[in-house]
């Protein structure tokens, strides 16, 4: 059985409703995830408990200012980890048209990942889900990366005109994604091995280079 | 030589060096401050007996002042140490400050225990090696990121890409049996009958000519069907044996028409009029001719019987 966890990293002693909002609603998105309070636990720590309990992937949601700024994605038992950081957040109520999530296993679309680190990212997102989509539910969950943004999107669609056409109804909340790093193994702050990181001043000379 | 009144006269009306400007209250910046208030009561300048704790390098001091030094600043103050163990120093300070006010005193424990907090903590996250570390966000980096963003959500074009994926799915074939259009519903329903009429054909006839079901299926009446397949043996059909048709054609007009001798009689005046080559061709096209007229004859007779003509089922029970 796949499971997953949240858990939420909180600045002060208090974590504020919109981070706790997002990870609902993330919650969603992801079917068997279970969200936890990180108590001021280390991470390390958080891993292994992680890893006993036979979770299969880890997402910490940072926040500053009140809101949801960044993920550490790390996988279990020793996959990869990456940390990206939350951009443009509109909660499902936000929207101008929503509908209603249903617990149907979702698809997974992975646009435009085209280089080896790209393939490894997309790979670690789709592992996110269970690989035994309900087609019935119609749920489609799209990482969408465009220019190295990873344009997150969650809807239902519906095929008409004999498939032709494809209607889509906008289910879960939006963000957008930007990896800031990936590193092997476990989260290691201070021996980990960084596979890639984003380095503005050496890396951004053109704005026609992308990694993703 | 020291007046202390005069003193925060000036300081407080005047300038002072170690005031700082806030909206409820005025801070002081002296280091041997107290409290850190700008007050009557704790500003260290305005006090000859006045006392402070200080912290160096995890080590709490206790300052009092002695005025009677006050020519030289540098031996003005009077430094002891205090003990680690909090109830000690609290007791060394009490001892200490006997003689100067309660204001002093109660300031000075409560500096104490407020110090020893913060090394408590200090060293707590120094163990624990849990320090954040916080890293500054370029203003402007974010607000070109940000742009950036909203240029690449533009040339996404998120919609489309994601229709555009689900159909290929579709047309893969990902869903399996969840869709079921009508084309291809109509579809496999054709192969499915095709499929059952062989296997009847193969276990009742033997006759390879007769495999030509196709023509039945697209009537859907299954009486003539299951006539057609008890009949096949004898039955051929019409379209492949042209000697036939005229045949049948001949029979019809003997049959039927009296009034074509005329025509008749014209025919082999037309035939005699061509070459020989083309002999067979010939025969042919006008056979057909024949057929035409004949048929536009009858229309003027009779319509209804016209149109039985041209459809097979009655030419099989003429045959038969």
């Amino acid at each position: 059985m796949q499971k997953f966890i949240f858990s939420i990293l909180v600045f002060g002693y208090t974590s504020f409703q919109t981070t706790f909002k997002f990870c609902y609603e993330l919650q969603k998105c992801i079917p068997n995830s279970e969200i936890y309070t990180r108590k001021n636990v280390l991470l390390k720590k958080i891993i292994e408990q992680a890893k006993e309990r036979e979770f299969t992937d880890l997402l910490i949601v940072h926040e500053d200012r009140k809101k949801p700024n960044g993920i550490i994605f790390c996988h279990l038992p020793e996959g990869p980890t990456a940390y990206f950081k939350i951009n443009s957040l509109t909660f499902t109520q936000d929207l101008k048209k929503f509908g209603e999530a249903t617990s149907h296993y979702p698809e997974v679309i992975l646009n435009n990942f085209n280089t080896r680190l790209g393939h490894n990212i997309a790979r670690m997102l789709a592992c996110l889900f269970p690989h035994d989509p309900k087609f019935t539910g119609r749920r489609v969950v799209t990482f969408h990366n465009q220019r190295d943004y990873i344009f997150f999107r969650h809807h239902r669609y519906e095929f008409k005109k004999e498939g032709a056409k494809a209607a889509l109804l906008e289910l879960g909340p939006r963000f957008t994604l930007r990896l800031k790093w990936l590193q092997k193994g476990t989260f290691d702050a201070k021996w980990g091995e960084f596979e890639w990181v984003l380095k503005r001043h050496e890396m951004e000379t053109s704005r026609r280079r992308f990694f993703l | 030589m020291q007046c202390d009144d005069i003193t925060w006269n000036i300081l407080h009306k005047g300038q002072c060096s170690y005031k700082a400007w806030s909206k409820p209250k005025m801070f002081c910046r002296n280091e041997m401050n107290l409290t850190g208030l700008c007050n009557r009561a704790s500003c260290p300048l305005a006090n000859s007996q006045y006392a402070t704790v200080r912290e160096e390098n995890g080590v709490c001091y206790l300052y009092a002042k002695v005025v009677e030094r006050s020519h030289y600043p540098r031996r003005l103050w009077e430094k002891t140490k205090l003990s680690r163990d909090m109830n000690k120093a609290l007791e060394q300070i009490s001892d200490q400050l006997i003689h100067w006010s309660e204001y002093v005193r109660h300031k000075c424990k409560a500096r104490l225990i407020r110090i020893h907090q913060y090394l408590i903590r200090m060293r707590k996250m120094a163990v624990r090696g849990n320090q954040k570390k916080l890293i500054p966000i370029g203003r402007k980096v974010e607000r070109r990121e940000k742009r950036r963003e909203e240029k690449a959500l533009v040339a996404a074009k998120l919609d489309h890409a994601i229709e555009k994926e689900l159909l290929a799915r579709l047309k893969q074939g990902t869903y399996g049996d969840v869709y079921n259009f009508r084309q291809e519903a109509f579809e496999q329903m054709l192969e499915n009958t095709e499929k059952e009429l062989e296997i009847e054909q193969e276990t009742e006839q033997d006759d390879p000519d007769t495999g030509e079901t196709q023509f039945v299926a697209d009537f859907d009446s299954s009486d003539d069907e299951g006539a057609d397949i008890e009949d096949g043996g004898h039955w051929s059909p019409p379209d492949t044996d042209s000697e036939n048709e005229e045949d049948w054609q001949a029979e019809q007009e003997e049959a039927g028409d009296d009034d074509d001798d005329d025509e008749d009689g014209d025919e082999p005046m037309e035939v005699d009029e061509p070459p020989k080559k083309k002999a067979k061709k010939e025969v042919k096209k006008k056979a057909s001719a024949k057929k035409t007229d004949g048929k536009k004859k009858l229309k003027k007779r009779a319509r209804v019987e016209i149109e039985y003509e041209q459809e097979p089922e009655p030419r099989q029970r003429l045959k038969a």
